[in-house]
């Protein structure tokens, strides 16, 4: 219907292309760039560092909020700290992102980390200081030892909490991109924004926007699918 | 009943910061005891049991236990990600397979046979129950400690629960330490009901639960309430 909408106004020039641009433009741009490959690199590169930025995160918040969530010394010694860092904004890093790693990858990668690690980190702790006091018992009387309880008792107790924060920083590793692809990157989808705007491209700009959305939204439907699937077998929803 | 001591708690001291919950307490369980605690809420009945289970170190005063030894919770311990069948088998570990119950013989004496390949979240509160029963017994433990362990099901369900139960201690004998608020429970399924009484707790009275069960909870009853009177 907005599809609609928009391919009415603009077929009878409603308002002016300079303010948004015609949907006859937008078709034109979308076979430009799949015939020119670039909106596919920029996609691929997007991609590329939005996983990297979070599976960064995930390998580095899960077993420390693992360590956190079940050692009170730990906690007393680092939340403090964490708890000043997770306040920073991860956009307010670019200037030392660019600094430290230059133009291109590492940067962004580097900023979407930042963006997801405190998620991560601080639902695991929450989740292990959920992980009810039976299952410790259970584990003693039943002979689990440490790495047994890991795998076997604790991985799983946490686990559709684990996810829910999961979808939680897919999202957010998105909105930390953009911004920082235009202005650590050189190219990806953010900085085909940054470009597209400097170029007075809104058809291209528009088309960016778009690919965004979908590709976050769509990430998103999974990781809910397989939310409610954990959420659902571990019993916490009818 | 044998005279061999399998369960002793000497001495035993204990307290939450600064609030005494056991006082120089003794009980000795000889092997095939079935016995239960009986106590008013917060005198320390839970406590003990985890003192026995070694969830917790006693502050002074030794317990020895011997043989192997398993509990029944009072809620739900059953791990949500494994199905049924998985969780009792849970219960074989550490044990030689060649002094473990059968899983046949004990699903059937349970009924568990039609959900075993459910999940937790898909039994009523009886069959979660008795799957916990089963767990803590496919491996023959020598000693069952039971935390208040019918005490959220309804009427029914906790009778029924109880007679399966009796049924397998009638077939494989065990030692049993029940922990129970519930009079008529404790009378009706252990041999001898112990009244914890002081605060801290420090002695107990003893009943021999034999003869007219109305009156023996009577009797506890009113021992209950003088302890409530003298404190």
């Amino acid at each position: 219907m907005v599809m609609g909408l928009w391919a009415y106004l603009s077929y009878h020039q409603s308002y002016s292309s300079s303010v948004f641009p015609y949907f006859l433009d937008f078709l034109k741009v979308i076979l430009e760039e799949l015939k020119s490959g670039r909106i596919i690199n920029d996609l691929i590169a997007s991609t590329y560092r939005w996983s990297a930025g979070l599976f960064l995160a995930i390998i580095f918040g899960l077993p420390l909020g693992l360590v956190i969530g079940k050692n009170k010394f730990a906690q007393k010694l680092l939340l403090p700290y964490l708890n000043f860092f997770r306040c920073l904004s991860p956009l307010a890093w670019i200037p030392f992102a660019v600094i430290w790693f230059g133009i291109g990858d590492a940067p962004v990668i580097f900023l979407i980390f930042l963006g997801c690690v405190f998620p991560i980190l601080f639902n695991t702790i929450q989740a292990v200081q959920n992980v009810p006091k039976v299952y410790d018992q259970l584990a003693r009387d039943y002979s689990y030892k440490q790495s047994e309880y890991l795998v076997d008792i604790l991985l799983p107790a946490i686990l559709p909490q684990v996810v829910s924060s999961l979808r939680l920083m897919a999202g957010l590793a998105w909105i930390v991109l953009v911004p920082a692809e235009m202005l650590a990157g050189k190219e990806g989808l953010g900085f085909a924004i940054m470009d597209a705007r400097n170029g007075l491209r809104m058809d291209l700009l528009v088309l960016n926007m778009i690919v965004i959305a979908l590709i976050a939204h769509q990430i998103d439907i999974l990781l809910l699918k397989l939310n409610q699937r954990s959420t659902v077998r571990w019993g916490f929803e009818q | 009943m044998s005279n061999k001591s399998i369960l002793t708690i000497d001495n035993v001291s204990f307290s939450y910061g600064t609030t005494p919950i056991l006082r120089n307490f003794h009980l000795d369980v000889k092997e095939r005891d079935i016995i239960s605690l009986i106590g008013p809420s917060g005198f320390g009945k839970t406590t003990l049991l985890q003192l026995i289970a070694g969830d917790l170190k006693p502050q002074s005063g030794t317990i020895f236990k011997s043989g192997l030894w398993r509990r029944v919770f009072q809620k739900s311990s059953l791990f949500p990600w494994l199905t049924v069948e998985e969780n009792i088998k849970l219960g074989l570990r550490g044990v030689e397979s060649t002094k473990t119950l059968s899983f046949e013989t004990i699903i059937e004496i349970l009924d568990l046979g039609r959900v075993l390949k459910n999940y937790p979240r898909q039994l009523s509160g009886g069959q979660g129950q008795r799957a916990e029963i089963a767990r803590a017994l496919i491996g023959r433990p020598d000693g069952l400690l039971l935390d208040e362990p019918f005490s959220s099901l309804d009427y029914l369900i906790r009778h029924q629960t109880r007679n399966y139960l009796t049924e397998i201690l009638k077939e494989f004998p065990m030692t049993m330490v029940l922990v129970t608020h519930d009079i008529p429970e404790a009378v009706a399924f252990t041999q001898k009901t112990y009244v914890m009484q002081g605060q801290p707790a420090c002695r107990l009275k003893e009943f021999i639960n034999i003869g007219d069960q109305k009156e023996l909870t009577e009797k506890i009853w009113n021992e209950l309430e003088m302890k409530d009177e003298t404190n």
